[in-house]
């Protein structure tokens, strides 16, 4: 039989262990939670959002048609997370009954070719029907309409009022219900929406230097 | 889950072992498990990488861009998430942390691949996916704590960041449980899947416990007889080694015994010869009837012991395994009846009846040996007749099967008590102590029996009853002959009529079966009286009898009344008469002559000798009617004046010197005999015998060798005759190279074996003392160079006489044996026989340097030389007649 000096080192021997083990269960629990929280940080944070004007700007080239409700949605053509937005326009647009007509501008940066725009997003846009796709020069409609960031979305109404400004994406790229979707749903509906505007996640339509970007 | 939950002591073991195989089955999942979740992580890892450089390389702002987020996210957060996993189950699989951790690693794994690919609703069912791979464990701690990762995930997300996780600001609050259900929803299966898998292995680990019990205790008493075999070999091999030992130790006792018992008896028999041949000599000389009868004494006494020498050397031969059989043709029934005939003396001499009945259908011509035979009948006739004292002793034959004779010995004697029977064929045992003090015997002769009774694939054994006499039965397995003897025709005495007359009805049995397997009508009476009845009724009826076999003892009227009561009947006075006697050479045949009898027969009667008597009487009947000479059958070749050459047996077979020793004295030779070559050696070296009969294989000496030993230092005449049963192609050429003079093949007949003797010497059956045919011979047949040889060798023996008559005057014995020895050569080789011998005399006395006797024999030589001069002259004045003619 073990005397009682060996039983308690094996005891503190376990304890040490199990003391080591907790540690470093610990730290990597920590780092796992630091590193779950910057992604969801990152997530989860809006690009800046301009003031978009109360009624449609006149010296947009944007078309706008009376008597029918117009969207604008600035895109970035290399934004990743715009996809979701694009995807929830579309569905937008499919559940719609009122009388809409929605532009997609895709940004055509300082110094870059035709070609700079012509993704994997554009081809998506112009997949969705009745949806018009155009250029944006240097994000000049984008400045106009007071938008910053990729995906953000600006609703005028039939008689050109500022009905909604903002994303319709509930996060990063994360697609699904959102309070901007459900937003414009409603007002297309012809219902006072409680919210008329939410934050944009996407990349930032501006240069570094005078916007912020996609970076948090 | 455990593989019994209730063990019974009995069954404790096993439970235990199935507990822990069960556990090991265990460890075994967790391990491999561990072990694939390594590589999934990994794998995630780096799919979580890849997906984030092609899902979103890149973020923008305006023209500018930058790596994107979620490829430092994938390459920083998912290195950390797996980190610890795949280092627990590299260093520690198989633990429950290890565990505990892959789940919860796997499960964040999955949320940062959701995130990656922009939380895609597809990218979800990876988490179903995880938990599946994650029951490969079958452990429903790892799952549940994956579920509650995913859980508390959403919990708490649901709780602090509705957005990120429902996309609503606001949620339900119980909207968490949703999403756990559905997780909890695949885990009810998985954890069914778990149990189940863990009862089959539950049940494995039992099963296999089992075998393993089994085998075990197969095992178990696999290695305890093992052990035990190896003990019991271990003790075999000691108790073998030590047989062995004790084998070679008997062995070696046995052939020293062997050995001492063969020395033993040579060293006994050699001064037993020398005893025996000198009272043979002895008995050749004047002697009063006392001195007579005690030489008699002393040469019987040595005739006994030898032959118990000779039962001793035949049963150490047998037991060292030397016994020798040769495998011979004989005939069965001349062996029984000489055997029989052997042995008639002794038997008529305590007045028993000896008779034999070998049935006449039987196959005799057979194949073994004969000589073994004949000692095996000789031993169980000789115990008859030894111990009856009244009745009657009767040998007969029966066939068992093709191969296989019996052999049957009836005696009217003192019998066998039961307890004493199954004894008596061991060695050394008699019927009692005092069978020994009254019948004397060494107590081998049965033994030896029994063992050549073995030897001939046959068994032996014995009836009897005290008081009323015993059977002793042997069978022998004896091959007949390939090629059938031609059995004399006997055609021409079939249908003679003929009535036996013997008080014996055994007697009259036999006679009536030998005498109907020769076809011939026979009626047999008991008496004297109805044999006078039945002969005088057939003749009234004219039918008359053609013979009439009379027994000579019968009660009332014997043999030679009733002989004498036929012939005086003159209508049955033609009738032929044969006596049957018991009495051997004893009886009187003069008187048979006068009453009128023909032949006589001595019983026992042997067939073929039964025959050649009627055959005689018959056919004298036929051919001359007038008076007969009644001649005694059994000795045919008796010859009334005794030789007076000594003659020499060597013969290491008792039994067939006791018959040639009894061949040789009916055809009136003395005999001595010895048992193998080197006695003969000794022998000559005593007595100098004239004559040696030589068998040729014997044990020491063998004849061819004693033969060329005796012609190298011969210094007289010796005939030697092989007597030998090497009947093959060569062996007589064999005989002869070795300076043997005949040849003779076993078994020998006596006429063969008169006419052998009567060839060694020609001086006294001739009176010639010239061989002339070796004179021929020497002269290669030229009739004119025999003339000249034979001139030559008188004017040689002309000097040579002067010159020997010279040495002896001078008793000079060298000179004497030189001049001896050149006219002995030249003799030898031109036929002198008479001369020959005396001189070889004069020789070795010469050599001897002992001339005492040797003018006795010069006198001899001066009488021989004289007869051989006369011979030659008369040769060479006839053959000049011839060449002048």
């Amino acid at each position: 039989m073990p005397d009682h000096s060996t039983v308690l080192s094996r005891s503190s021997s376990s304890i040490k262990k199990i003391g080591a083990a907790g540690l470093w269960g610990g730290l990597w629990l920590a780092l796992l939670g630091v590193g779950m929280a910057a992604v969801l940080r990152y997530e989860f944070t809006a690009g800046t959002a301009g003031k978009a004007p109360g009624e449609w700007p006149v010296a947009s080239a944007v078309h706008r048609e009376p008597g029918r409700a117009t969207l604008l949605m600035f895109a970035h053509p290399k934004c990743t997370c715009t996809q979701a937005s694009m995807e929830e326009l579309a569905g937008l647009i499919a559940e719609n009954s009122s009388p809409l007509t929605v532009h997609v501008l895709f940004l055509k940066a300082e110094q870059t070719s035709d070609d700079w725009t012509q993704t994997s997003l554009w081809r998506m846009a112009a997949a969705i029907p009745g949806v018009k796709i155009s250029l944006d020069d240097r994000g000049a409609e984008a400045a106009r309409f007071g938008c910053e960031t990729s995906g953000d979305v600006v609703l005028y109404d039939a008689a050109g009022r500022l009905a909604f400004h903002g994303g319709i994406t509930s996060g990063r790229g994360h697609s699904g219900g959102s309070a901007g979707r459900a937003a414009i749903s409603t007002l297309l509906a012809g219902n006072q929406a409680p919210r008329t505007q939410t934050p944009v996640y996407g990349c930032s339509l501006l240069n570094p230097r005078g916007a912020s970007h996609c970076l948090p | 889950m455990k593989p019994a939950n209730t063990p019974h002591t009995a069954d404790a073991p096993m439970t235990a072992r199935a507990t822990e195989l069960f556990e090991q089955n265990l460890q075994h999942f967790w391990r491999r498990t561990d072990r694939m979740f390594i590589w999934l992580m990994l794998f995630e890892w780096l799919l979580g990488i890849g997906l984030a450089f092609w899902l979103s390389p890149r973020t923008w702002a305006g023209a500018a861009s930058a790596i994107h987020p979620h490829v430092w996210a994938a390459i920083f957060f998912g290195g950390a998430i797996t980190s610890l996993p795949v280092m627990l189950a590299w260093h520690r699989p198989g633990r429950a942390s290890t565990r505990q951790v892959v789940a919860a690693g796997q499960m964040l794994m999955s949320a940062l691949l959701i995130h990656v690919m922009n939380g895609r609703i597809e990218a979800h069912f990876q988490i179903f996916g995880s938990l599946a791979f994650l029951a490969f464990y079958r452990d429903w701690k790892v799952l549940a704590t994956a579920t509650v990762v995913v859980a508390a995930d959403h919990f708490l997300r649901g709780v602090y960041f509705p957005q990120s996780i429902f996309g609503v600001a606001v949620a339900d609050s119980w909207r968490w449980l949703e999403h756990a259900a559905y997780v909890v929803f695949e885990d009810v299966f998985l954890l069914l899947a778990v149990h189940n898998s863990l009862k089959d292995s539950a049940s494995d680990a039992r099963r296999k416990a089992a075998l393993e019990a089994l085998k075990e205790g197969v095992e178990d008493e696999v290695a305890t007889r093992t052990m035990e075999l190896t003990a019991e070999i271990a003790e075999r091999r000691r108790v073998e080694q030590e047989l062995a030992a004790a084998r070679d130790a008997a062995l070696q006792a046995a052939r020293s015994k062997a050995q001492f018992l063969a020395n033993m008896s040579h060293e006994i028999r050699t001064p037993m010869n020398g005893v025996m041949g000198m009272a043979g000599l002895l008995l050749d000389t004047q002697l009063d009837r006392d001195q007579h009868e005690y030489v008699s004494t002393i040469r019987e006494s040595g005739d006994l012991l030898l032959t118990i020498i000779n039962d001793i050397l035949d049963f150490s031969k047998i037991e060292a395994g030397k016994m020798h059989f040769e495998v011979l043709d004989f005939d069965m029934r001349e062996v029984v009846e000489s055997t029989l005939e052997m042995l008639a003396e002794k038997a008529q001499a305590k007045g028993l009846e000896l008779l034999g009945d070998v049935p006449p259908h039987l196959c005799t011509l057979r194949r073994g040996d004969a000589g073994r035979l004949r000692q095996i009948l000789t031993n169980l006739i000789n115990n008859a007749i030894k111990f009856t004292e009244t009745g009657e002793v009767v040998v007969k034959v029966a066939q068992q099967n093709e191969m296989l004779l019996r052999f049957e010995v009836h005696d009217t004697g003192i019998g066998i008590a039961p307890e004493v029977q199954n004894h008596l064929f061991q060695p050394f045992i008699q019927a009692d102590g005092t069978t020994t003090r009254k019948y004397g015997g060494t107590g081998l002769g049965l033994a030896i029996a029994r063992q050549l009774v073995e030897l001939m694939d046959g068994e032996i054994g014995v009836i009897s009853e005290v008081g009323k006499g015993s059977n002793f039965w042997f069978t022998a397995c004896l091959g007949q002959q390939d090629i059938q003897r031609q059995a004399r025709n006997r055609d021409d005495l079939a249908g003679l009529r003929i009535l036996i007359v013997d008080d014996n009805a055994t007697n009259r049995h036999i006679l009536e079966i030998q005498l109907a397997s020769l076809r011939m009508h026979c009626t047999a009476v008991e008496s004297g009286a109805e044999a006078l009845a039945a002969l005088s009724r057939e003749q009234a009826r004219g039918n008359p009898f053609d013979l009439a076999i009379i027994d000579m003892q019968m009660p009332e009227m014997d043999g030679v009344m009733l002989a004498r009561a036929v012939k005086s009947e003159p209508a049955i006075a033609a009738t032929r008469l044969i006596m049957l006697s018991s009495l051997g050479r004893h009886v009187d045949t003069s008187s048979f002559k006068a009453v009128g009898i023909e032949e006589y027969l001595v019983k026992p009667v042997k067939q073929s000798r039964l025959f050649d008597c009627l055959a005689e009487v018959m056919g004298r009947s036929e051919k001359d009617d007038g008076p007969h000479e009644v001649v005694a059958r059994p000795l045919p070749l008796a010859s009334a004046a005794g030789h007076h050459e000594r003659v020499l047996l060597a013969e290491d077979n008792m039994i067939n010197q006791k018959i040639a020793l009894r061949q040789l004295a009916k055809l009136g030779y003395q005999a001595d005999a010895v048992a193998d070559g080197l006695e003969v050696l000794e022998a000559l070296e005593r007595i100098p015998y004239n004559i040696i009969l030589m068998d040729c294989q014997m044990p020491d000496l063998d004849g061819y060798e004693a033969t060329r030993r005796i012609r190298r230092k011969q210094t007289r005449p010796i005939y030697i005759i092989a007597m030998t049963a090497n009947a093959m192609q060569g062996d007589r050429e064999k005989c002869l190279a070795a300076g043997m003079d005949a040849y003779l093949t076993k078994p020998v007949r006596p006429e063969e074996l008169a006419a052998a003797l009567a060839l060694c010497h020609p001086a006294a059956s001739m009176d010639s003392p010239v061989d002339f045919k070796q004179l021929s011979d020497a002269a290669d047949g030229d009739p004119a160079e025999m003339h000249a040889l034979a001139t030559i060798y008188l004017e040689q023996a002309d000097e040579l006489m002067p010159e020997l008559a010279a040495a002896l005057a001078e008793a000079s014995a060298p000179d004497v044996n030189a001049v001896a020895h050149k006219f002995a050569g030249a003799s030898a080789s031109c036929g002198m026989i008479a001369l020959v011998p005396l001189l070889r005399e004069l020789e070795q006395m010469g050599r001897s340097g002992n001339l005492s006797g040797a003018s006795e024999c010069h006198e001899r030589v001066i009488a021989a030389f004289a007869r051989t001069r006369d011979s030659l002259t008369k040769y060479l004045s006839s053959a000049g007649e011839s060449a002048a003619a």
